[in-house]
């Protein structure tokens, strides 16, 4: 009886160690870095600035959009994302793009664009007010 | 021939704040028949349950020692057989089918003419093929008897043994009582002071609840 | 083990003579899927929102039909003479696999529903699903099989299951929503790699700790 306590006791305690691991390690982390992203091949938020040289391309018909986005490091990796351009995409000041690195192309189940605020500017001004 | 005993130490049963009887000892061996008495709700059905092992106990503890070996809580229900009104059997399954569930989920090999034997030891032999459900609470006793002696166990807890039975029933537990295995104990708890006849010793349940109130 | 499959086929067959069970489980289903149908309309909703209706689904129906198997036995009264017959491991053993067999029939009939009735439910990578549906069953038909016992013990039987049951499913649910999303995506398996070790622990744990604690609430 009382063996059965202390083997069953072992038996969940470094089952629930295994579980706590795991479990953060399912939350999707963010990554800045571009050459990690197209090392690790996992999903993750990549964050960086839209490339405006290249442009981007759009595929209503398909609903497919393009782009490129450049880090900190200026590593550059080319975005399919498969779905319609979002709204205020031009003058987004930041984009985090959900997804996986494969084949040479970040593949892309979301994309955020981060749009410089309206208010940003007047604050030093009113501050003071 | 086996040798059970039954030892009762200091045993206390409390339901949330309600003391049912404390400090009860006893001690029974094989071959004995202890018959408990007490007023309603002096605890005679709780001390069953608890002897059956299927409800536990508060404090202090009892222990049934086969051939010197300590017998586990959990394999009590091998060696016990108990007929109580609170017993309720599978009403959807007809007679046969209950005991023969029984005797497959038990792990012990009957064959159909063995547990028709019983059947009619009980006197529920033209009736076996009928569901449980339409049978009179007499009936239902005797099918109880049936369950209990299934397995035919060393220990026979008899709680309130000939409610709702016949004479012809009546009979059949006195029958069942006298003619219970020589190296078995039988416990009977009951109020009727006809069945007092079934055991040698009484303990009244009424001197252990009063000791102390909280 | 002859004990659990005996306490098993007792439970199944008088499954199939009273259906506490199966009844209210296929309407249920019925009843959530249609309106899941009637309210989308002819609009297709994004795929992870279909994977998490699909386990919603699984997750009230285990809800509302798990359960019955012990406390219709505390409701009849029944439960003095199993536990005169049987000990407590082979009791949560038989009626676990009791539940596991449930468990398993709904899921199917629910994941053939959605199949036929929603385009857009359209599952790419079939091995990674087909093992989260296995280990995602077992871990529902534990986790309830032992909540079950809890609560047929206690007074408010109603009540207290779906409040006992959400915050020890909802790991699992969770889990089981993700890799469902990855499955629809056609991911490979390993993409869910941690989703997967984590449900294995889950289940695991459940069943270790049910078998541990099962004899203490059998015996109040």
């Amino acid at each position: 009886m009382k063996a059965r306590y202390f083997i069953g006791g072992i038996i969940i305690v470094l089952f629930l160690g295994l579980l706590f691991y795991n479990f953060t390690r399912t939350n999707i982390e963010y990554e800045s870095d571009f050459s990690k992203v197209m090392q690790s091949g996992k999903v993750c938020k990549a964050t960086g600035v839209w490339v405006k040289e290249k442009s981007f391309e759009e595929d209503i018909k398909n609903r497919t959009f393009v782009f490129y986005l450049r880090d900190a490091k200026n590593n550059q990796m080319k975005v399919i994302y498969r779905g319609t351009k979002p709204n205020n995409f031009e003058i987004a000041t930041n984009v985090v793009v959900t997804g996986k690195f494969e084949d040479g192309v970040f593949h892309a189940t979301d994309v955020l664009t981060k749009c410089p605020s309206k208010y940003e500017g007047q604050n030093i001004n009113t501050s003071g007010s | 021939m086996n040798k059970i005993d039954l030892i009762v130490t200091n045993l206390k049963k409390t339901f949330n704040r309600r003391l049912v009887f404390d400090g009860l000892n006893f001690e029974i061996k094989s071959g004995e028949k202890l018959i408990i008495t007490g007023k309603n709700g002096s605890g005679k059905s709780t001390l069953m349950k608890i002897l059956a092992g299927v409800l536990t106990e508060s404090a202090g503890f009892f222990q049934y020692i086969l051939n010197d070996k300590k017998v586990d809580r959990e394999n009590i229900y091998q060696i016990v057989g108990l007929v109580s009104p609170y017993l309720v059997l599978y009403d959807e399954f007809t007679a046969f089918e209950n005991l023969k569930l029984f005797a497959r989920i038990r792990n012990i090999k009957m064959s159909d003419e063995e547990i028709n034997q019983i059947l009619k030891k009980v006197g529920l032999f033209d009736r076996r093929n009928d569901l449980v459900r339409t049978y009179s609470s007499g009936m239902k006793q005797r099918i109880k008897y049936a369950s209990a002696i299934l397995h035919n166990p060393l220990v026979l807890l008899l709680d309130e043994p000939t409610s709702n039975l016949d004479l012809d029933g009546k009979n059949f537990v006195d029958e069942l009582v006298e003619d219970f295995r020589s190296d078995g104990i039988v416990l009977v708890a009951t109020n009727e002071s006809q069945d007092f006849k079934y055991g040698q010793n009484i303990i009244n349940l009424d001197n252990f609840h009063n000791i102390q109130v909280k | 083990m002859k004990k659990i499959y005996y306490i098993f086929y007792k439970d199944f067959s008088s499954e199939l003579r009273m259906r506490f069970a199966i009844n209210a489980l296929i309407m249920f289903v019925i009843v959530a899927v249609s309106t899941i149908l009637f309210s989308l309309g002819s609009e297709n909703a994004p795929q992870n929102v279909y994977a998490g209706m699909f386990w919603v689904v699984v997750f009230f129906s285990a809800m509302s039909g798990l359960s019955r198997t012990f406390v219709s036995e505390e409701e009849r009264g029944t439960s003095l003479i199993l536990s005169l017959i049987a000990n407590p491991i082979s009791i949560f053993l038989g009626k676990f696999l009791f539940n596991l067999v449930l468990i398993f029939f709904i899921n199917s009939i629910i994941t053939m529903l959605y199949m036929f009735l929603f385009q857009e439910f359209l599952i790419k990578n079939w091995m990674s699903f087909l093992l989260a549906f296995l280990l995602g069953n077992f871990g529902i038909a534990a986790s309830s099989t032992i909540i079950a016992a809890i609560i047929s013990k206690a007074n408010v039987k109603g009540t207290l299951y779906p409040v006992l049951a959400f915050p020890v499913l909802l790991p699992l649910i969770l889990m089981l929503i993700e890799i469902t999303k990855s499955a629809m995506e056609g991911n490979p398996i390993n993409d869910v790699e941690a989703e997967f070790l984590v449900l294995v622990s889950y289940d695991v744990i459940m069943i270790t700790a049910s078998i541990l604690v099962f004899d203490i609430i059998w015996r109040d």
